[in-house]
């Protein structure tokens, strides 16, 4: 038997076969494919879009035989080659056990789907977060924004949030799946508010993702795949940010114009009630601001249309050698999430 | 060490292996077999490391039931890679 | 001596583990074509781990190393001092000899060598291969020797009866162990048929690439019963006559079928095939 790269589309075509016996779909994202082979029989496959596994399906004739331990090592070390320590994984419940056998460890379960790690302990990773920041164990209230770029609709609901709260904390989506890079992102936020007391700005870690990760190769329905999406955030930030950082409320903009938000504020609301608290989105001449809203404008606009809509330290990054070309890319690019 | 050193593997009777750096050292032993192995599995670890003089390193080890041969076989390798880095 | 040879990938703990328990005669840990390239590092300090602290056995337990220059090197390196009987050396050829002697004397590794005939090269230096010192015996290597051929490796074993023959004639020429090359096909009826094949031609003993492999060719290899009772009755009569002719069940006993009992006597003696109060 031998543990192959899937280079060709021939091989790659293999793969989507193969893994549609298992009602699985080959993803899009997917940036590495191991298969192993026995003579022309493919055996079992693994796959991942950067730190994310997915796709990991065996032949029933060859199981029970330690193979997939055997490829799923392999692709651990490749993806350690890559710099990817810290692995996740979805699957369904039914197969947890599978995958803790290869040394996953699960962060959450909802009824459909579970979510697991490996090379990292959310535990460990938020306490740290936490020590680090030196944070009391105070009831605090938190908002979670991606802020791609930052704009006045955000600062609005930030200034809201803290008006309840003596300490706010305002999580920063660490991911970097937006046209904004995390370093930016954070940066312009901190600018934005370091006159503004009692306030503490944090990275998300990993555990927050957005729904261009999550994986939708084995939920059928896509409006199940937002509601798993968005359960599967909201249990993560119940059972561990809410406990590890004292959280008592948290704050979202409403977004009547956009489906998704809106599916993902519903199922938030179902399992937070009284602790989550939707704000009214601030709006300019009937228009609610919001970073999609900004994004457009500089699409199709010169970038000083965008300035009654952001605080000064957004401006001065668009204005800078590194926000022109970001502003090239959005519009050059199809639209993106 | 500009990433972790992994060996092994995470099949039966073997283990995985990640050497790191941290400015604690931490050794993390995660086994499928009885309790009363993790603190074997943790000494022999440690053996290791200080006959190396690199008690300074973390590890942690996915332990598939593997045998004291297999694990210090495994932890000894990384150690050479990491040292060949080091001197290299 | 040794019916069967058992390959073990000495990058698997769980292989090598149960190493000793498929009763082959020996087993050869293999550091080259069973491990990845990305593998051989681990591979090596798993191997040397193994022959250092796991329990020995009485089955005799080479290793077979790598041959590109650098690989072979850093293979006998981490094979120094160790208890183990002797190297499989791959790819042998006069060429490949130099390398590995020059590689073994500048470490002073002395180890009995046992090479895999396998490039058609080898076959017109075999006599010379054979005659070597520290080499104790050949494998004749025929998958990758066919496909170095553009031949196919068929049932029938045409393909190689003059390779095999080549082999065993060499082996018998300077008393060395003539080992025939492994079947890589599990299917056990196939496995008999190539085995009829080896021992025709006189080999000894055969290379196995899965435990499964071990039983038919221990049995196989083995002297059957009645060559063993055979031969537990000529050296019978021999005690009692004391002479080196004499018939025996209407037929002539004389040296060479002496030393064949003998032989036997002492193969049966080795696989537990004897037990000594009959004689």
């Amino acid at each position: 038997m031998q543990i192959k790269d899937v280079l060709l589309n021939e091989e790659k075509k293999a793969v989507k076969t193969f893994l549609n016996h298992f009602n699985l779909v080959y993803e899009d994202d997917i940036d590495l494919t191991l298969v192993l082979w026995e003579e022309d029989t493919l055996v079992a496959t693994v796959s991942a879009a950067k730190n994310i596994v997915k796709c990991v399906a065996i032949h029933e004739n060859f199981q029970g035989k330690g193979l997939l331990n055997h490829l799923m090592s392999t692709l651990i070390k490749r993806l350690n080659q890559r710099g990817h320590t810290h692995l996740f994984l979805y699957t369904q419940p039914e197969h947890v056990a599978l995958f803790e056998m290869l040394g996953f460890k699960k962060i959450v379960e909802s009824m459909n789907l579970s979510f697991m790690e490996m090379g990292g302990n959310i535990e460990t990773a938020l306490n740290e977060l936490r020590e680090a920041h030196e944070l009391t164990k105070r009831p605090k209230g938190a908002v979670i924004i991606n802020a791609n770029p930052l704009t006045n609709g955000h600062l609005h609901l930030i200034r809201e949030a803290k008006k309840h709260h003596d300490h706010l904390l305002v999580f920063v989506v660490s991911e970097d799946r937006s046209f904004f890079p995390f370093d930016a992102r954070f940066k312009i936020i901190e600018e934005s508010l370091q006159d503004v007391e009692g306030i503490t700005i944090l990275p998300t870690k990993d555990y927050l993702v957005s729904y261009a990760t999550f994986p939708k190769y084995f939920l059928k329905h896509e409006s199940t795949i937002k509601k798993e999406h968005a359960l599967i955030d909201v249990l993560v930030f119940k059972q561990y940010y809410m406990k590890i950082f004292n959280i008592t409320d948290r704050y979202v903009g409403d977004e009547p114009y956009s489906p998704m938000t809106n599916t993902y504020n519903k199922t938030m609301k179902q399992y937070l009630n009284g602790d989550l608290h939707i704000i009214e989105r601030k709006s300019i001449e009937d228009t609610p601001i919001s970073a999609s809203t900004v994004r457009k404008l500089l699409k199709h606009q010169s970038v000083d249309a965008v300035s009654k809509y952001v605080p000064k330290a957004t401006m001065r990054f668009l204005q800078s050698p590194q926000g022109e070309a970001i502003i090239e890319e959005i519009r050059h690019r199809e639209k993106r999430h | 060490m500009d990433k972790p050193i992994m060996t092994g593997s995470l099949e039966s009777s073997d283990c995985l292996i990640t050497l790191y750096e941290t400015d604690t050292p931490i050794i993390e032993v995660d086994t499928i077999v009885h309790d009363a192995f993790h603190d074997h599995i943790l000494h022999l670890i440690k053996d290791v490391l200080k006959h190396y003089d690199l008690e300074h390193l973390s590890v942690r080890i996915q332990d598939k039931g593997a045998l004291d041969y297999a694990i210090k076989a495994r932890l000894k390798a990384a150690i050479e890679i990491y040292e060949d880095d080091s001197n290299g | 001596m040794a019916r069967s040879y058992l390959f073990i990938p000495a990058n698997e703990p769980r292989m090598l583990q149960n190493a000793y328990v498929f009763d082959a005669d020996a087993i050869i840990l293999d550091l080259e074509d069973s491990v990845a390239i990305e593998e051989k590092h681990e591979a090596r300090h798993l191997a040397k781990s193994f022959l250092k602290d796991y329990p020995k056995d009485t089955a005799r337990t080479y290793v077979r190393i790598n041959t590109q220059a650098d690989w072979l090197e850093r293979d006998l390196a981490c094979l120094q001092d160790l208890d183990f009987e002797g190297i499989v050396l791959p790819k042998m050829t006069l060429k490949m000899w130099e390398t590995y002697e020059k590689t073994a004397l500048k470490q002073g590794f002395h180890k009995p060598v046992i090479g895999i005939v396998e490039t058609p090269e080898a076959f017109f230096e075999l006599d010379a291969i054979a005659s070597i010192e520290q080499i104790e015996g050949l494998i004749l290597g025929a998958e990758d020797l066919v496909s170095g051929m553009e031949a196919k490796r068929t049932l029938e074993g045409h393909e190689i009866l003059y390779a095999r023959s080549m082999v065993r004639m060499a082996c018998a020429k300077h008393h060395i162990l003539a080992i025939d090359t492994p079947w890589t096909n599990l299917e056990e009826a196939h496995l008999q048929k190539d085995i009829t094949h080896a021992i025709t031609l006189g080999f000894e003993g055969k290379c196995a690439i899965h435990p499964n492999q071990v039983p038919v060719i221990n049995e196989a290899f083995a002297p059957s019963k009645a060559t063993i009772d055979f031969a537990l009755r000529v050296m019978k009569k021999y005690e009692e006559t004391s002479s080196m002719r004499f018939s025996l069940d209407g037929q002539m006993v004389d040296k060479p079928v002496l030393q064949r009992a003998e032989d036997t006597l002492k193969k049966a003696r080795f696989y537990g095939l004897l037990k000594e109060d009959r004689s």
